[in-house]
């Protein structure tokens, strides 16, 4: 199943109210329904990104902050939920036709992997193969990785803005083992900006669906 | 005892949830969301809400609050800018006392001071525990009476000698949230000869999102609120096994030394967030350790004279 898209928009008021369900219950409704309306799963997590992104704006708002820690932990905890219900709907793409491989991990000191797992998912169902090094990631493991699996790409991960400078270290090694120019670089995260990556000579990728059209692109680019 | 509870967000859902499930449903009388856009909503021709209800709390209570007698006014992880509405929706619901939480800075009420003046002056006590579940006991009765079975958590424990493992863990009191509750299933059969091993376990449960019930409050390294929660729970379970706390800790590190600085003893009895390898950490956040130093001094079992402390 792949789904299709419908044109029916949910609104964010009802995508927040199922983030924020600490029962869990709302959101795997949610998801069901959408899947039994033939939507497509990418659209479906869209939808939840909007509102993830919502929480997170209204987290950071220093003039109003309108969402808390709590609500940050609970709607984290919901979209991983979406993310298990979901994945088995997503297209499988035949390693034949596979247009790249890409290593993806949350950098060191960095233990938050929602946008990662959705950025990891949307690659691998559009085609890439993609390996998931997980949370954490030591830059001497970054480059092993894509050593070992002779990687077209690697993106990194962050949420916390104090582990954004290690991605120039990890960048530095690649570097340093003689891999720059060889594999592309993309960053995101919610700790991330385009200044920042410009700044250590790599693509930024502004959410899931900027960095596969990065990645595409990428990979176009060679052949 | 009737309880009004005025609540936003998961925090506060998942606390009256446990609540409910552990024998409070027919104490709570009135359960009300309170958001920043409750407000907005009523008065959407305002521009200035927030800094007008501070002025003039009275005309910004909700008209969508009922009125609902009650004795006791729980108020969990509202907006802080909501705080001042506080007083006169107590006023309206004619209670005895108020027991406002603060388990995230953010939802700390920007006027703590004003609302503990303007609720006193209505005759209605106030307490704010910060986390929640260091509310152990209180000379108001209402609050005393949900601090029998809410607040710091109490465990009886039963050991198994023989297979080394915790055999019976029985809550005596929750947390507010219920993860002492959660914990204390995880916690059956778990061997307890490898401290480390029991220390990590308590400390991951109590945050686990895959439990039913989870920690929430704030974490950041600078406000440890979680931290400290799991040191309250940790040495809440060790109390219970006859192993030594963080306050038997530090009164032996006193009695060692004779006399010993402030300082120097939490650099001791805290050490490295989560460096539980190290024999002479006993507690995570500093916020635990200062509390039990105050306790101690108010048990009379140490002196502290500037930033000294010796046994008394």
């Amino acid at each position: 199943m792949g789904g299709e898209k419908t044109g029916e928009k949910v609104d964010l008021k009802k995508i927040l109210e199922v983030l924020l369900d600490f029962k869990g219950k709302k959101i795997r409704e949610f998801c069901q329904e959408r899947l039994s309306k033939n939507i497509d799963p990418y659209e479906i997590f869209n939808e939840l990104s909007l509102g993830l992104e919502e929480i997170g704006r209204g987290y950071e708002n220093k003039e109003f902050q309108r969402y808390f820690t709590s609500d940050l932990i609970v709607s984290g905890k919901n979209m991983k939920t979406a993310i298990e219900i979901l994945k088995p709907h997503i297209k499988k793409v035949e390693d034949a036709k596979r247009k790249g491989k890409v290593v993806v991990g949350t950098v060191k000191g960095d233990v938050h992997d929602i946008g990662k797992n959705i950025f990891a998912i949307t690659l691998e169902s559009n085609g890439f193969e993609v390996i998931d090094l997980g949370v954490d990631v030591d830059k001497k493991v970054f480059v092993e990785k894509v050593k070992e699996a002779n990687a077209d790409i690697l993106g990194m991960s962050a949420l916390l803005t104090t582990t954004v400078p290690y991605m120039e270290e990890v960048v530095r090694e690649l570097k340093k083992e003689g891999l720059n120019g060889k594999v592309k670089v993309i960053i995101g995260g919610r700790a991330t900006t385009e200044e920042f990556a410009k700044k250590i000579g790599v693509t930024y990728g502004k959410d899931s669906i900027d960095g596969l059209k990065k990645c595409l692109s990428f990979v176009e680019g060679e052949k | 005892m009737r309880i009004c509870v005025i609540y936003s967000g998961p925090l506060g859902e998942q606390m009256i949830n446990n609540m409910a499930m552990k024998g409070y449903g027919d104490q709570i009388v009135n359960v009300f969301e309170l958001k920043p856009e409750t407000i907005e909503e009523e008065h959407p021709s305002e521009t200035d809400i927030w800094s007008k209800i501070w002025e003039n709390p009275e005309e910004y209570v909700p008209k969508s609050l009922p009125i609902v007698e009650c004795d006791l006014l729980l108020v969990l992880g509202i907006h802080s800018k909501l705080g001042d509405l506080i007083p006169p929706i107590a006023e309206k619901l004619r209670v005895k006392a108020v027991l406002y939480p603060i388990d995230d800075r953010a939802t700390a009420p920007e006027a703590r001071k004003s609302i503990e003046e303007d609720l006193e002056e209505k005759g209605i006590h106030v307490e704010f525990p910060e986390p929640f579940c260091i509310l152990e006991k209180s000379e108001n009765e209402f609050i005393n009476e949900f601090a029998k079975k809410f607040g710091r958590p109490k465990f009886e424990i039963k050991l198994d000698e023989e297979k080394k493992v915790l055999k019976e863990v029985k809550v005596v009191r929750d947390t507010p949230c219920g993860s002492a509750s959660c914990v204390s299933k995880k916690l059956v059969n778990f061997p307890y000869n490898d401290k480390e091993a029991l220390i990590r376990k308590i400390y991951d449960e109590h945050h686990n999102e895959g439990n039913e019930n989870y920690c929430l409050a704030e974490m950041d390294p600078n406000y440890p609120l979680m931290q400290e929660a799991g040191d309250l729970l940790k040495d809440a379970i060790f109390e219970a096994c006859g192993f030594p706390t963080t306050k038997t800790v530090i009164l032996d590190r006193i009695r060692e030394t004779g006399e010993i600085e402030v300082k120097k003893l939490e650099e001791i009895v805290v050490g490295k967030p989560g460096d539980w390898k190290n024999p002479d950490k006993a507690c995570d956040a500093d916020r635990t350790f200062y509390l039990y130093l105050d306790e101690l001094v108010k048990e009379g079992k140490i002196v502290r004279v500037d930033d000294k402390l010796r046994l008394a």
